[in-house]
């Protein structure tokens, strides 16, 4: 079942058209992912869709609703969340106060006399709060104040806070960026475990890493979708070879003709 | 200089200080989360004396006339910032800076056509003086110095222990996030902006019975009150504090080394601390780029 629809979205940054009449849908628990090189459109076409800002042309629906105006706020209650290509964690916050804020948030529609009242206190033992810092394991530096943390800790932090939301449709924007390989296992790890209860969609460069992991890849370039399909699919397609890799598939074809 | 007045200079310059604390908060504050230089808090600043004078002059009562003035002062506030500021969060810095200007502005205009040109006085309410090593110190100086205290305190306990001053806190750090939380970020501008206004009427009617309540009176202290928001760091409360009393002792004991210091001094003891530290004394790591 469709779950995320972009119909023909067009973004232009001034003379630049950062994502061109793209057509893209997402259906309900897949593993998705956007690849392609530095200034392909990725990160546009994910704040397109998460609604950061909306599209000069074009619309979008979840679940056969328009949400092409909607704020992010409102696409959050929808139960689309996203994380951003720099961890969107709080330094100046301590580990527990990030999650108890994301957690209240997704689990109150909390009035104005509420918000002043609930101390982020009261909720420092809650269940869920407790279980992801367990899953996460968070649970050591639960006190800890996040600009002392190591941007594994905070990328899965981060990753524990759209969870905390229990979001239907889960957007990364390369999650992976900046890890070391072992910190990259955890967050795969974790992301394994997400399969087959949310919807991902993940925008990933360390395209290696996820190529086990994504059902369905889609290659952008230019602001424009150039392949889609498996991960053989695409990287056999020659305009991939020739935007992504860049092989020069002509040099390559006499090279083969010649031998 | 005269030793003797030295507690009475610092008594005085802690009150001054105060006063510039309470106003400069919702600058640092609108700045820190919004990103607006709200000049119009200086308005509420001034609506907050002169409510307080109407008030006082028909009831009699200097405290029910303070309690007007924070009313007028939330009111006022938060009309401005519906009308106004809702408007324009996602212009330039500099936009805000001149429609708050403007804001500031024609409110002097209206209190001018209400209240008339005459600089009003509103009575000490409380004339008594209590000895501190041996001189008399006015108990209202003190009381104004108290209430800045309480004001911290509250400031501080809403920002580092409810959820929405947390809120608050992460949304100085980076407001689209936490707008990606799915926080209703326009919810936690409004807040901010009516506990600046709330907080500058506040200043505005305790200070009313130390000066002559006149129409310009928020023009009069904006150097200083930005001085305090600069030194103190944009968006630092604890800075904020910090720098209200160095610049309300510089005006005070300046004045009673040499009276033009008052003025001067506070100036040159920004542009040393800027030169030392750009982005104030507790400037956000975010504000530093």
């Amino acid at each position: 079942m469709e779950i995320f629809r972009a119909s023909n979205v067009t973004k232009r940054f001034g003379a630049l058209v950062a994502v061109n009449n793209v057509s893209y849908s997402l259906h309900e628990h897949e593993v998705a992912g956007i690849i392609g090189s530095n200034g392909a459109g990725k990160t546009t076409f994910f704040n397109l869709l998460t609604g950061m800002f909306p599209p000069d042309e074009g619309t979008i629906h979840y679940r056969d609703v328009e949400i092409t105006h909607e704020t992010p706020q409102q696409r959050v209650t929808r139960g689309v969340m996203r994380t951003f290509q720099l961890t969107s964690t709080f330094d100046n916050l301590t580990v527990i106060d990030n999650l108890v804020l994301a957690y209240f948030r997704a689990h109150r529609k909390a009035s104005l006399l509420q918000l002043f009242l609930n101390t982020c206190k009261q909720h420092r033992n809650n269940e869920k709060i407790t279980a992801i810092l367990e899953t996460f394991d968070l649970k050591d530096l639960r006190d800890r104040e996040v600009r002392n943390l190591s941007l594994g800790e905070k990328r899965r932090l981060e990753i524990a806070m759209t969870m905390l939301a229990e979001p239907k449709v889960l957007l990364l924007d390369e999650p992976l960026a900046g890890l070391a390989e072992s910190e990259i296992q955890a967050v795969l790890e974790i992301l394994r475990r997400q399969m087959g209860r949310q919807t991902i969609l993940i925008v990933e460069h360390k395209i290696s890493h996820v190529k086990d992991f994504l059902q369905r890849i889609t290659v952008m370039h230019e602001g424009s979708i150039i392949a889609e399909g498996g991960y053989d699919e695409c990287m056999s397609h020659p305009e991939v070879r020739r935007s992504y890799w860049q092989i020069d598939i002509d040099a390559e074809t006499s090279a083969e003709a010649g031998s | 200089m005269d030793t003797s007045l030295i507690v009475p200079g610092v008594i005085f310059g802690l009150s001054i200080g105060s006063i510039y604390f309470l106003m400069a908060i919702g600058l640092s504050l609108c700045f820190g989360l919004m990103r607006i230089i709200s000049l119009d808090q200086l308005l509420y600043y001034s609506v907050g004396a002169y409510i307080t004078y109407s008030v006082n002059l028909h009831t009699g009562s200097f405290w029910l006339g303070v309690l007007a003035a924070v009313a007028a002062g939330a009111a006022v506030s938060l009309a401005i910032e519906r009308i106004v500021f809702r408007r324009i969060y996602e212009r330039d810095l500099t936009f805000s800076m001149i429609t708050s200007f403007g804001v500031l502005l024609g409110g002097v205009g209206i209190i001018k056509f209400f209240w008339g040109l005459v600089p009003r006085p509103v009575p000490v309410p409380i004339s008594e003086q209590m000895s501190i090593f041996g001189t008399e110190i006015p108990i209202y100086r003190l009381i104004v110095i108290l209430v800045a205290i309480a004001v911290y305190i509250a400031i501080w306990l809403f920002l580092n222990r409810t959820i929405i001053g947390k809120a608050i806190r992460a949304g100085i750090e980076n407001v689209e996030h936490v707008e990606g939380l799915g926080i209703n970020v326009a919810r936690l501008f409004t807040i901010t902006f009516l506990i600046a206004g709330t907080l500058s009427a506040l200043a505005g009617a305790l200070h009313a019975p130390l000066i002559m309540v006149d129409p310009h009176m928020g023009l009069e202290v904006l150097a200083f009150v930005f001085m305090v928001v600069i030194i103190g760091g944009l968006g630092s409360i604890k800075g904020t504090l910090i720098s209200s009393i160095i610049v309300g002792q510089v005006v005070s004991l300046g004045s009673l080394i040499y009276a033009p210091l008052a003025q001067m001094a506070p100036f040159a003891i920004m542009l040393l601390i800027l030169l030392v530290k750009p982005t104030g004394l507790f400037g956000s790591v975010l504000l530093k780029r």
